[in-house]
């Protein structure tokens, strides 16, 4: 992990090795200034001269001033490493969530994923771009000072360098043991920040039920799990930090000790002595750095292993589309389904069965059924948001798999079931459609889905936030700024899921009609079960269970007395109750 | 220094933790400085001569003094953050019960990744501030005095005289550039809830993205959230190095002075030649608290705003709140009342409902029609309370419903809202919202007239099936049932439909119909519905138009006549009869 860890720096690793040799380059300081230290001791011992103190102090005087600016400039380096190595994180995250796409989302949840492209990335940040340099400027400054003091007495380089390993290696041993027992913790991190989107959204609806109470009480639990976790994560990594801390201080204490010892025997010079003291803070101040770091990192490696579970999520929808396959422009495309078969949840939720399906181009047809048969399943699937298991899509005669997903995409404009806004204006969301639409096209739009009314109506017209998933607009209002967005993007099919099921019959007719004045160079797919809605289709699909059980139109339909005017008679049915 | 005030109340249930994490702080950090500076006097006992049996005792000290440091700071941590950690999950949890107050309404300008934002990471922060600044902040004062007394008592008191500017100017570096630390703290936790917001954005409209092909748009928006969230990170780590610089040369001029004045008695004859070696080293350890805590302060710029985002929170005024302390009785026969009820969303915004009036007797089922837009859902947002009336009042069984406690109105209504929501558990968990403590005969009874028992029971693990995130693993019109049902097992004597069927078929919808008309007629139902069959059905129609009711009557009646009710659903009419 921590090698995988290491490619994550690509773009940034410029900035690391600055902030890493400006790290030398302070621990150098310190080493020049323990050195000088050593001398003034030595000094006080012989001769008390100013003369010979007034270099050292300026010397240190110096190493001080450098130091600091030192200091400064490293910090500078840091953040800009840091903020390359987050934004290509994010991105990159981001890239193959879509790549995974809807199907993701099937048991995927929002505040798991927003933990880790988030919290997950930014603390990460202190073991990529402290962490990491860190190795290095111990790493040198080690090199450097180690064999000096091994000069000076070999004991005492012993004593160094067996401390040193032990608390380089002591974390290390220790990580494997952190992985079994800190595991649950960003789990319950990512779980808890889930429970509460989901409360939050849903905090209407748990009012009224009077049941915010009882989530409440869940939450708790969720928060209370956390705290467990982390307890025990932060317990284990504090004892590798005590340990470590341990073998430093021990390292310290005894090259002292002993030096004085020595001394006292005779077997080490003065001058040795006092650089001795001196130096052997400077031999594990890098360390300690070091440990601290490692210690700030423990949420960022936790965040890391579901980072990369993650991006290793294989894709199922697979982009293996030629690119120079085109649909042409202007040609009125057709869509096949033929012999399609589709489960959910890996084949266990069967969805359609054996499905066939013909729209030849231009056509407007209408999919109508029970719920639950599986339309909406069959936009899914013409937009490949999943595969599926057997069968063939096509459009325009050539599989749908043999276009660039994007491509694909391109050609649909669709209105799903239940409409999603982002956050922003309305102009914002009808614009997502096409970016670089000329404000009068988003009108004109507008006024064809009979949303420019309303929209004039509102306090700042189009420039009005609409609040998070249009929750300052009513269900229709909605639906018919959604309505507005798929006209906006003009693709040779348009696919209408429930489109208007929240409008009224007038509203409703209205856009009916604008949408047949520009669909007529379109391949459209409908679906409803507003009858109303799809009675002046070319050709209707009813689909019973898993497959279609007839077509026709609708005056066929009715003729043949079939499903359809068993859905028929429902309706009339409420309707002539009276 | 004003969030130390604030936080202080949250340390009560954890104090005694605090406690011990100062003592074992203390601990630590005198035997760390006893430690080098023992070290430190050997090394001139030695110059000086000692015999080597004294320094190999010395040796023994040494290690005892490693020991006792090495397990106080493990102590010491281990209190500070189980302290810490424990007001977090407190925090989050005080969070939760403050958003409960304040939805739906202060929902409507908040983001969902914004307020997880504060949740989360927020409160999360706050963790250096309980576990690294607060018990920090009393040893940075302890210690150095400690140390300072005893330089001054054993050594000589120029050297703890001389040391003290250095260590109050260390103390006071965060202080200079306060202001500018709490503007860029802020921007920071914005910036960090905006990108939050964005992400949850992309997370939750990825349809939409991909099938409008808006994907490098939504990357570009994230990158510049990004970039705008960075470029202040850059400027705060630009000053928080400033800081780190200042901090460090504070203690290190701290150092050169000691060692200026150290040669100065030595050369007067006011010191001892064995205490230089102490005296330096002490100088250079009497800092290391007090620049600790320093270099917590340095990112007290985040602390604070986080502080404030999350008491901002906290704070907040109750939208709605109980008038009274105990429900005023309501009428055995329940009937509900607008009576001139005008209401705005927000007082900058237009009225929604102009001088509203209808009635619902008891047993009766209405319909509410009119147009997209018309404030049918408003009227069932006002019914449960979700917002007060800004004129008139609604009177649930003769009670205007702020004399009702909100759990007690809540508890006679029942609703099937317009966007249904599903929560992230299983479908008999998401049923069981409706009623915590309903038998399995009750639910199923419940699912059966909702028409999607069968369903139901058909997927491979029935009534245990996870729905996914607002259950996205069943259609449309399997949710839309699923939350009927629910209404349905909570079984109030209100009932109200919000387009309750919208996205269901004809039989189905049909059959629902039936078991309904049953279920009415010892209850309220209000409907609100564009379907004609739905409408049909009921008792009494209701027309809104832009916010007041244009007629009230029976479908028959109105149908002949040209009028709105006609108008609007003409065309539905004429297709279909
Ligand atoms: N993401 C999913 N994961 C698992 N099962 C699913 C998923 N989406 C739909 N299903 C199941 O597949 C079947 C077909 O669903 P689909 O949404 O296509 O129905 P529909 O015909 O559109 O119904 P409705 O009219 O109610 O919208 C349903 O039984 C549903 O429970
Ligand atoms: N939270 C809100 N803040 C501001 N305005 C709102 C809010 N909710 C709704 N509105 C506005 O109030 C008006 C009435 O909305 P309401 O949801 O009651 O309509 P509705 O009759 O239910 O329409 P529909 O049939 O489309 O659901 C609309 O114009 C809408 O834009
Ligand atoms: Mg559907
Ligand atoms: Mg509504």
């Amino acid at each position: 992990m921590i090698l995988r860890l290491l490619s994550v720096t690509k773009g940034a690793r410029g900035s690391l090795l600055a902030k890493a040799l400006i790290g030398v380059l302070i621990t150098g300081t310190y080493i020049v200034q323990a050195f000088l230290s050593a001398k003034g001791v030595s000094y006080a011992f012989a001769e008390l001269n100013w003369r010979l103190f007034i270099p050292i102090i300026l010397g240190i005087a110096l190493m001080v001033l450098l130091r600091a600016n030192l200091l400064w400039i490293r910090e500078i380096f840091g953040k800009y490493a840091a903020e390359r190595v987050k934004e290509a994180l994010r991105i990159n995250l981001f890239e193959h969530f879509f790549h995974l796409g809807p199907a993701y989302m099937e048991d995927g949840r929002t505040g798991k994923l927003q933990s880790i492209f988030i919290d997950g990335v930014e603390a990460l940040e202190v073991f990529l771009v402290d962490y990491i340099p860190q190795v290095l400027v111990t790493a040198v400054g080690l090199v450097c000072i180690l064999p000096y003091m091994a000069s000076l007495d070999p004991l005492v380089g012993v004593i160094v360098f067996v401390s040193i390993l032990i608390s380089v290696l002591c974390p290390m041993f220790w990580d494997k043991l952190m992985n079994k027992i800190g595991h649950g913790h960003w789990e319950s991190y990512g779980n808890l920040n889930s429970q509460f989107v989901d409360a939050m959204q849903g905090m209407t609806t748990l009012k009224a039920f009077n049941a915010s109470d009882a989530k409440g009480n869940e939450l708790e639990r969720d928060a209370n799990e956390l705290y467990n976790h982390t307890m025990k994560k932060l317990n284990v990594s504090l004892i590798s930090s005590a340990f470590v801390g341990f073998a430093t201080a021990i390292g310290t204490a005894l090259s002292v000790g002993i030096g004085a010892f020595h001394l006292s025997m005779g077997m080490l010079a003065m001058s040795s002595l006092t650089v001795i003291l001196f130096l052997s803070t400077e031999c594990f101040r890098p360390i300690n750095d070091l440990n601290a770091y490692w210690h700030k990192s423990f949420l960022g490696f936790s965040a890391a292993e579901k980072m990369f579970e993650f991006l290793d999520t294989t894709i199922t929808v697979l982009d293996k589309g030629n690119d120079r396959l085109v649909i042409p422009e202007g040609i009125r495309p057709s869509i096949d389904f033929n012999a399609v078969t589709f489960s959910y949840n890996d084949g266990t939720r069967p969805a359609l069965k054996n499905l066939n399906l013909s729209i030849p181009s231009g056509a407007k047809i209408a999919l109508v059924g029970q719920s639950g048969t599986g339309k909406s399943t069959v936009v899914n699937l013409l937009l490949r948001f999943f595969d599926p298991q057997t069968g063939s899509i096509k459009i325009s005669k050539k599989e749908i798999g043999k276009y660039s997903i994007q491509d694909l995409r391109r050609q649909i404009a669709a209105v799903f079931q239940d409409t999603y806004l982002f956050y922003g204006t309305v102009e914002d969301n009808i614009r997502v459609a096409k970016p670089e639409a000329s404000f009068d096209e988003i009108e004109a739009c507008c006024r064809n889905s009979k949303a420019h009314g309303f929209i004039s109506a509102l306090p700042q017209g189009y420039q009005t936030i609409i609040g998070e998933r249009g929750i300052r607009l009513s269900g229709g209002e909605r639906q018919r700024i959604s309505i507005a967005r798929a006209m906006l993007k003009d693709a040779p099919i348009l696919v209408l899921d429930e489109a208007t099921s929240n409008v009224d019959a007038s509203n409703e007719s209205a856009i009916q009609e604008s949408l047949d004045r520009l669909s007529r160079n379109k391949t459209t797919l409908v679906i409803a079960h507003r009858l109303s809605t799809i009675i002046d289709a070319n050709e209707i699909y009813v689909m019973g269970n898993e497959h279609i059980c007839e077509h026709g139109t609708a005056q066929e339909l009715i003729s043949r007395d079939g499903a359809f005017m068993e859905l028929m008679k429902a309706q009339n049915a409420g309707e002539k109750m009276e | 220094m004003k969030i130390f005030i604030k936080l202080l109340p949250h340390l009560k249930p954890v104090i005694s933790s605090i406690i011990l994490g100062i003592i074992t702080g203390i601990m630590n950090q005198g035997a760390a400085i006893a430690c080098s500076a023992y070290g430190a006097y050997l090394v001139s006992l030695a110059i000086l001569g000692a015999a080597p049996h004294a320094i190999l005792i010395g040796i023994w000290v040494l290690i005892a003094l490693v020991v006792l440091r090495a397990v106080m700071s493990y102590a010491e941590m281990w209190y500070a953050h189980k302290a810490a950690y424990g007001i977090l999950a407190h925090l989050r949890v005080k969070l939760y019960r403050a958003i409960e107050k304040i939805a739906p309404s202060y929902l409507m300008n908040k983001r969902t990744g914004d307020l997880s934002s504060t949740l989360m990471s927020d409160v999360e922060t706050l963790e250096w501030f309980y576990a690294h600044t607060y018990g920090a902040a009393f040893i940075a004062v302890i210690v150095p005095v400690i140390v300072l007394a005893v330089i001054a008592v054993l050594i000589h008191p120029y050297l703890a005289l001389v040391l003290i500017p250095w260590l109050f100017l260390t103390v006071t570096v965060p202080f200079w550039f306060q202001n500018r630390a709490e503007v860029d703290g802020r921007k920071i936790r914005e910036g960090l809830a905006e990108v939050n917001s964005e992400v949850v954005d992309g997370i939750q409209g990825i349809r939409e993205i991909l099938s409008f092909g808006y994907e490098s748009w939504y990357l570009k928006k994230l990158r510049n959230a990004n970039k705008c969230l960075s470029a202040v990170q850059r400027k705060y780590g630009s000053r928080q190095g400033i800081e780190t610089g200042l901090l460090n040369f504070f203690m290190s001029a701290g150092l050169l002075s000691v060692t200026i004045i150290s040669v100065y008695l030595i050369k007067n004859g006011m010191m001892d030649r064995q205490w230089y070696a102490v005296s330096i080293i002490l100088s250079i350890y009497v800092f290391t608290p007090v620049v600790a805590i320093g270099t917590m302060a340095r990112s007290f710029g985040i602390m604070q705003s986080s502080t404030d985002r999350v008491f901002t929170v906290l704070e907040m005024p109750e939208t709605v709140k109980d008038m009274v302390e105990v429900s005023k009785p309501l009428q055995n026969k329940l009937s509900v009342e607008f009576d001139h009820v005008s209401f705005r969303y927000k007082e900058e915004l237009p009225l929604v409902l102009k001088d509203v009036s209808f009635r619902v007797s008891p047993g009766e089922t209405v319909a509410l029609v009119g147009h997209s837009g018309s404030g049918k859902s408003t009227c069932a947002n006002l019914l449960l309370r979700f917002w007060d009336v800004t004129e008139g009042c609604i009177r649930v069984g003769g009670q205007d419903v702020r004399d009702l406690k909100q759990v007690d109105l809540r508890n006679i209504v029942s609703i099937v809202p317009q966007d249904v929501y599903l929560f992230n558990c299983s479908i008999k968990d998401n049923l069981l919202l409706g009623k915590q403590n309903a038998t399995d005969t009750e639910i199923y009874e419940a699912a059966r007239k909702a028409r999607i028992h069968d369903f139901i029971i058909s997927l491979p693990n029935g009534y245990d099936t996870e729905v996914g995130e607002r259950g996205v693993q069943l259609s449309g019109g399997q949710r839309q049932r699923i939350a009927i049902a629910r209404a349905l097992l909570k079984n109030a004597p209100i009932l109200l439909m919000d387009e309750a069927v919208s996205n269901l078929d004809t039989k189905n919808e049909g059959e629902l119909r039936e078991a309904l008309q049953e279920l009415s007629k010892n209850r309220i139902t209000l409907v609100i519905a564009h379907r004609l069959s739905t409408i049909m059905a009921a008792d009494k129609i209701v027309v809104l138009e832009n916010g007041t009711v244009a007629q009230t009557g029976r479908h028959e009646e109105m149908i002949l006549r040209d009028s709105t009710y006609s108008r609007l659903i003409r065309t539905q009419y004429a297709k279909m009869v």
